[in-house]
C-alpha cells in the first residue's frame, strides 16, 4: 500500500481505488466484530478529521461537544449495521449522511428546548410528547401524499426507484446508495441514476400541479450529477 | 391539518428523499482531502477519539457481543494516545499486508471457498489458488491486457493518466469515445455475443484474480458480466446469474513470477479450442425448431412464429432477434435438398454426403438468398436441372469460392451449358476454370443487355460471327442453333428487302 504523510504529499493521497479498498477493509473489520479496527481505519484514513470539519462548517450552531457526540453516534450506528450484516456499500457516504441527519435532529432539539425554555418542566415533558406525536402524524400524512404522486411519475423503473427511496424514508434510513437500489430492484446502477434524476424532476412538477410548492431546489445538483438529457421529459 | 404545515413537511420529506439517495462521491473526496489538509489538533483528536471509544465500549450492542466486547477491552486513554501517535509519526501503511484480502471469496449457492485441487500448472509451474464466488463489480479489469494496448495508449494520450476501472470497462464495451476508433467498429471485443452466452450458461471458465481483485485472466468475461448488468436486453434472472462469478484467486503468498506464469499461460499460449462446425450448430437449431413446431397446435401464425424464433435464438445465445435462426433454417433446407439429391439421385454414400454437406455448408447461405425475381434462390428454383448441376459442382468442389454462387442469378442458357460442361470435366482445375468463366461471362452478358442497345449488340455479334472459324459451323455449333441462326438471318434479309422497297 502507498504510504503518505499528513497533509503534505499530494502524490501519495488516497486515490479512488485506495478509498474503495479502505472502505472494504472497514466493512470487513466491523463484520468480524472488531469495532476498534473499524474505528482505527476511519481515523487513519483522515475521514474523521474531514467529517468533523464538514459538520462544523455546516452546523455552526452546534458545539464541538455536540459534534463529537454526533460523530460517535454515527460510528456506532455504522458499526451496528455492518456487524448485523446489512448491506452498506460505502461506509464513508453512510457516515456522512447519518452524521448530517443526527446533526439536524440535534439542531431541532436545541431549537425546541430554546423555544420552550420558559415553560414549566412538567408542561415541557407533556408538550414534547404531543409535539412528537403531532410530528409523526404529520410525517405520515406528508409521506402518504408523496407516495400518491408515484403513479404520475411515468416509467415503471422511475416509480420503483422513487418508491424504494420513500420506503427508506419511512424506515428512517439515513443512506440509500445507487448500488443498493440497483441490487434490490435488479436494475443497473445507470438505470437507477437516470430514474432518480427523472423521478425528482417529475415529482416537483407533479407536486406543483397538485397545488404544493416545493422550495427545496435540487435541480442544480441533478444537472451536475446527470449530464444526460432526460429523454421523454421534454415531451411530457 | 393546516395545508401550509403539510406542505412544509412534504417539502422536508422530498428533500430528505433526495439527500439520503444523493450521490456524494465527490463530496467524500473533498471531505478526505480536507481532513488531510486540516487534520484535527491533538487536543481535538483526543477529545473526539475518547468519546468515540467510550461510546462504542459502553453501548449495549457491543457489550452483548462477546467478540466485540473483548476487542474493546482496552485502556481508553492509552489506546487514543497510541492511535494519534501512530498516525502522526508513521506514514500510512497497510499494517497487515500478509493477511490483506481486499476481495474476499464468498459462499454462494452452497459452494464454499476452497483450495483448487489438484494444484493447477501455468507455464510449467504449479500455482496454488483458492476458488469461490465474488461480486462481479468488485473485480478490477486488467489494464495490461495486450488486447487493450492501443486503446490504453490512446486514453493516456488524451487524458494524461491511466484509465480507472470504470473507464477500462467502458473501453472494453466499446462505449469510450477514442480518436481513431469510429462507431463502425461496433462491439470491437465481441462482448455482447459473449454476454449472451454467459446469460444462458454462466461464466464457465473461472476468471483468475489476485488477492486485490485485479484480473489476470478473464477481462472479456468480466466485461460481459458487467454488460449484462447494465443492459436492458437481459432478464432479472440473467442479471442475477451475472452478479456473482466463480473465480480462482491467487493466495496472498503468490509472487510476481507466479502471476506472470498465469498471464503467459492463459494469454499467450494457444488453447487449441476447436469450435463446433456451423453445420452441426445449424442442425441443432433446426431440430429444436421442428420440436417446437410439433408442440404448437394449431401451427403458429407469423407473429407467433417470430416470437418462438426469438426465444430459440436467445436459448442458443444467438442474440435477441431471430435473424440467425432464420438463416440457419434456410441453410438446412438447402442442405437437405443437397443431401437428398446426392443420396437418392446419385446413390452416394450417405456418410460421405454428410461430410461433404458439412464442408460446403457456408455455400447454402448464398444459395438461400434472393427468393424474389433476380435472386440466386429464385434462379436455381426455376430450373431443376440447374439446381442439380449446381449441387453436383458443389459436391465435387468445383466452385472455388462461395462468392461465385451470387453470380448464378445471371443464369442463361450459355451459363447453364458451361456449368454442365464443368460437371463433366474430370480435371478439377479445368472444371473450376470453366465454372469461373461461365459465371463471369453470364454476368457480363447481363450487364451488356442492361446497358447496351440493339445496334451495339448486333455489331458485337457480327464481329464475333465473322471471327468464328468455318470449322466451328461444322464441329461446334449444334444443328438446332444453326437452324435458329438461319431463321434469324432470313428474318433480317426480309426486313432489309422491305426497307429497300419503301
Amino acid at each position: 500500500m502507498v504510504g503518505f504523510t499528513t497533509g503534505l504529499d499530494e502524490k501519495k493521497r488516497p486515490d479512488s481505488a485506495m478509498r474503495k479498498k479502505m472502505q472494504q477493509k472497514i466493512k470487513l473489520e466491523a463484520a468480524a466484530g472488531n469495532p476498534k479496527g473499524m474505528f482505527e481505519l476511519l481515523y487513519k484514513g483522515f475521514f474523521l478529521d474531514g467529517l468533523v470539519n464538514w459538520l462544523r462548517s455546516s452546523f455552526q450552531s452546534l458545539s464541538n461537544d455536540e459534534i463529537d457526540d454526533v460523530v460517535s453516534q454515527s460510528i456506532l450506528i455504522l458499526y451496528e449495521k455492518l456487524r448485523l450484516g446489512e448491506s452498506i456499500y460505502e461506509p464513508y457516504a453512510y457516515l456522512r449522511k447519518t452524521a448530517r441527519n443526527l446533526s439536524i435532529k440535534k439542531y431541532d432539539e436545541n431549537m425546541l428546548v430554546n423555544g420552550l425554555k420558559n415553560y414549566h418542566k412538567s408542561n415541557m415533558i407533556q408538550d414534547d410528547a404531543n409535539y412528537l406525536n403531532q410530528r409523526d402524524k404529520l410525517k405520515s400524512e406528508a409521506l402518504s401524499i408523496a407516495k400518491s404522486f408515484l403513479p404520475k411519475l411515468g416509467q415503471h423503473n422511475v416509480q420503483l426507484v422513487m418508491e424504494y427511496i420513500f420506503d427508506a424514508i419511512e424506515r428512517n434510513v439515513d443512506d440509500v446508495s445507487n448500488r443498493e437500489i440497483a441490487d434490490a430492484l435488479s436494475l443497473s446502477v445507470d438505470v437507477v441514476k437516470q430514474s432518480k434524476s427523472r423521478g425528482f424532476r417529475r415529482l416537483k412538477r407533479t407536486a406543483e400541479s397538485e397545488g404544493y410548492h416545493l422550495d427545496f431546489d435540487y435541480t442544480n445538483k441533478l444537472n451536475a450529477i446527470n449530464h444526460q438529457d432526460d429523454e421523454g421529459d421534454n415531451n411530457e | 391539518m393546516n395545508k401550509n404545515i403539510v406542505q412544509a413537511e412534504l417539502n422536508q420529506i422530498i428533500e430528505n428523499a433526495f439527500l439520503i439517495s444523493e450521490d456524494i462521491g465527490q463530496e467524500i473526496e473533498l471531505i478526505i482531502s480536507d481532513g488531510i489538509e486540516s487534520p484535527l489538533s491533538s487536543e481535538e483528536a483526543i477529545r473526539l477519539l475518547t468519546k468515540v471509544t467510550k461510546t462504542l465500549k459502553n453501548s449495549d450492542f457491543v457489550s452483548q457481543d462477546s467478540v466485540a466486547a473483548k476487542n474493546l477491552e482496552l485502556q481508553v486513554g492509552e489506546f487514543v494516545e497510541k492511535l494519534i501517535s501512530e498516525r502522526s509519526n508513521s506514514p500510512y501503511v497497510d499494517e497487515d499486508p500478509i493477511n490483506e484480502s481486499v476481495v474476499n471469496l464468498e459462499e454462494y449457492n452452497g459452494i464454499k471457498p476452497k483450495q483448487v485441487k489438484p494444484v493447477p500448472y501455468f507455464h510449467s509451474r504449479p500455482v496454488k489458488m483458492m476458488s469461490g464466488y465474488v461480486d462481479t463489480r468488485d473485480i478490477n479489469l486488467w489494464s495490461d491486457n495486450d488486447r487493450l494496448e492501443i486503446h490504453i495508449a490512446q486514453f493516456i494520450f488524451d487524458n494524461g493518466r491511466n484509465p480507472d476501472s470504470d473507464e477500462l470497462l467502458s473501453i472494453m464495451l466499446s462505449t469510450m469515445p477514442l480518436a481513431g476508433i469510429s462507431d463502425k467498429n461496433g462491439d470491437q471485443f465481441k462482448i455482447a455475443d459473449l454476454a449472451r452466452s454467459i446469460a444462458i450458461n454462466g461464466v464457465r471458465k473461472p476468471p483468475i484474480i489476485d488477492i486485490n481483485g485485479d484480473l489476470l485472466d478473464g477481462n472479456r468475461r468480466i466485461a460481459a458480466c458487467n454488460y449484462i448488468l447494465h443492459s436492458d436486453e437481459f432478464t432479472t434472472e440473467e442479471k442475477q446469474r451475472a452478479r456473482k462469478v466463480f473465480v480462482w484467486q491467487l493466495t496472498q503468498f503468490a509472487d510476481e513470477d507466479e502471476k506472470r506464469a498465469v498471464v503467459v499461460s492463459l494469454n499467450f499460449e494457444p488453447d487449441h479450442k476447436l469450435e463446433w462446425p456451423k453445420y452441426i450448430k445449424a442442425k441443432k437449431i433446426f431440430e429444436e425448431w421442428q420440436h417446437i413446431l410439433g408442440l404448437e397446435s394449431p401451427p403458429p401464425g407469423p407473429q407467433r412464429a417470430a416470437h418462438l424464433k426469438r426465444e430459440l435464438s436467445k436459448k442458443y445465445a444467438l442474440g435477441p432477434d431471430a435473424s440467425h435462426v432464420n438463416r440457419f433454417l434456410r441453410m438446412i433446407d438447402w442442405a437437405n435438398d443437397f443431401k437428398e439429391h446426392h443420396i437418392d439421385n446419385n446413390n452416394n454414400n450417405p456418410f460421405e454426403v454428410e461430410h461433404r454437406t458439412e464442408k460446403v455448408f457456408e455455400y447454402f447461405d448464398e444459395l438461400s438468398r434472393g427468393k424474389g425475381s433476380g435472386g440466386v434462390a429464385y434462379a436455381i428454383n426455376q430450373d431443376d436441372s440447374l439446381k442439380k448441376t449446381v449441387f453436383d459442382l458443389l459436391y465435387d468442389g468445383k466452385f472455388k469460392r462461395w462468392s461465385q454462387i451470387r453470380l448464378l442469378k445471371h443464369f442463361d442458357d450459355e451459363m447453364i451449358e458451361g456449368l454442365r460442361k464443368a460437371r463433366e470435366t474430370d480435371d478439377l482445375n479445368d472444371a473450376q476454370e470453366i465454372v469461373d468463366m461461365s459465371l463471369t461471362d453470364a454476368r457480363n452478358r447481363q450487364r451488356e443487355s442492361r446497358v447496351v442497345g440493339a445496334n451495339p449488340r448486333i455489331r458485337q455479334f457480327v464481329s464475333w460471327l465473322e471471327a468464328l472459324p468455318i470449322s466451328a459451323f461444322r464441329d461446334d455449333i449444334s444443328d438446332e442453333n444453326l437452324d435458329a441462326l438461319l431463321r434469324a438471318l432470313t428474318l433480317v434479309e426480309k426486313q432489309i428487302s422491305e426497307k429497300e422497297n419503301e
